[in-house]
């Protein structure tokens, strides 16, 4: 059989732009982006703590400039963002959840799963700032052997 | 007719013998509330233009023959209705990262070869002689593929699906798909027959889970799901730990 002449239509470089569900896969995809940056200002950090008190806070007088927090609130954005996104993603890309036979909802693992996220930042928020309610603080202070983190 | 109002079609035309790219179309068609997409093109052939080509067989969603983008989303023409697109303008196209072979019809050969490359139907681990009868299944083990039996090959996921439209080689959302109907089928050998075309580089791992696929389908497939399922299937073959672990 004769070959068909076919036309291919070029795929414009703006193509995520025309749809909405592209937009959000875009953007989740994104945010790998401002994790990579962020990962890299807490390394940035980490190497000067390790050449003492003086860079450490030079680094962390840096982190207070008005462009340092705003890279910081566009990063948590996107790591909020992120969150809910693979979250729901996620009932997609494990095999499917059953309990007792019946398949757990779409929805049910995207609640569960960011209600956990959200619990555990907010834990590990108060723990560093030192606002963890009494029992909790104790418990974790029973946890964590003396030395280690404070 | 009191119902009738008049609704503007641009379609999409390339004549592969005088075209070098393609160009729209405007056609005025009266229509009705119960007509669709599809039956307002086929007006435009019975009455305003004989030479506007398109697929269509069943017109009842069944098919899977009559999938073209419509105002920029991928649908079945037999299945979108004129009404809920009033006042239009209705833009039709051939599906998005195809060939386009004459109009709105798009070449269909690549996903035809994938589609083979896959083993869609059962291989079983034995031959059966017919005199040993039907093989049973129980409701649960029906139930593991069901869903997935239910693609029409109509292509909607592919014009869904960007990776596609960046590779054409992607094995794709429907193929996948059916790779994993068949590998949950309990008269099926499983994922042993078709782990080459799974691993592959244009196998699961070329889908970056951007989920329009599962989205557009419109028989409740979600290819989605089945692709990456089986990147975990992937993952395990690839540790050799598949067999192990089990699962199909």
């Amino acid at each position: 059989m004769a070959e068909v002449r076919t036309y291919r239509r070029p795929m414009p470089a703006d193509w995520w732009t025309r749809n909405p569900s592209y937009v959000v896969y875009m953007l989740r995809e994104a945010s790998a982006v401002f994790f990579f940056l962020y990962a890299l200002v807490l390394l940035w950090g980490l190497n000067a703590l390790s050449q003492g008190e003086a860079a450490f806070d030079g680094w962390r007088a840096l982190l207070a400039t008005p462009a340092m927090i705003a890279f910081h609130a566009v990063a948590a954005a996107f790591a909020l963002l992120h969150t809910v996104t693979w979250f729901m993603v996620l009932p997609k890309t494990a095999p499917t959840l059953r309990l007792g036979g019946r398949i757990v909802p779409v929805a049910a693992v995207v609640v569960v799963g960011v209600g956990a996220s959200a619990a555990i930042s907010a834990f590990i928020y108060a723990w560093v700032a030192g606002i963890l309610p009494p029992g909790l603080a104790e418990a974790v202070r029973n946890l964590v052997p003396p030395g280690g983190a404070s | 007719m009191t119902d009738t109002r008049t609704i503007r079609i641009e379609a999409l035309r390339f004549n592969p013998e005088t075209d070098s790219e393609p160009r729209l179309q405007r056609y005025e068609v009266p229509f009705t509330p119960d007509m669709s997409v599809l039956q307002g093109l086929q007006y435009i052939k019975d009455h305003l233009d004989g030479s506007l080509t398109f697929r269509w067989s069943c017109r009842m969603a069944v098919c899977g023959s009559c999938g073209m983008m419509i105002n920029g989303r991928p649908h079945l023409s037999c299945e979108t209705f004129l009404r809920d697109l009033y006042p239009g303008p209705v833009r039709v196209e051939p599906l998005d990262h195809f060939p386009v072979q004459r109009d709105l019809a798009i070449d269909q050969a690549g996903f035809l070869d994938k589609l083979a490359a896959i083993k869609p139907y059962i291989v079983s681990a034995k031959e059966r002689p017919l005199s040993e009868g039907p093989s049973r299944q129980t409701p649960a083990q029906l139930d593991a593929y069901y869903q997935y039996s239910q693609c029409i090959n109509c292509l909607l996921c592919y014009a869904a699906c960007p990776q596609f439209g960046l590779n054409p080689d992607f094995i794709g959302p429907a193929a996948l798909s059916l790779l994993h109907r068949y590998n949950l089928d309990s008269r099926d050998i499983g994922w042993s027959v078709r782990a080459d075309a799974a691993n592959a580089d244009v196998g699961v791992w070329e889908c970056t889970v951007v989920g329009y696929c599962s989205e557009v389908c419109p028989k409740g497939v979600d290819p989605m799901h089945a692709v990456n399922e089986n990147k975990v299937n992937s993952a395990l073959d690839y540790l050799g730990v598949k067999r192990l672990l089990g699962g199909r």
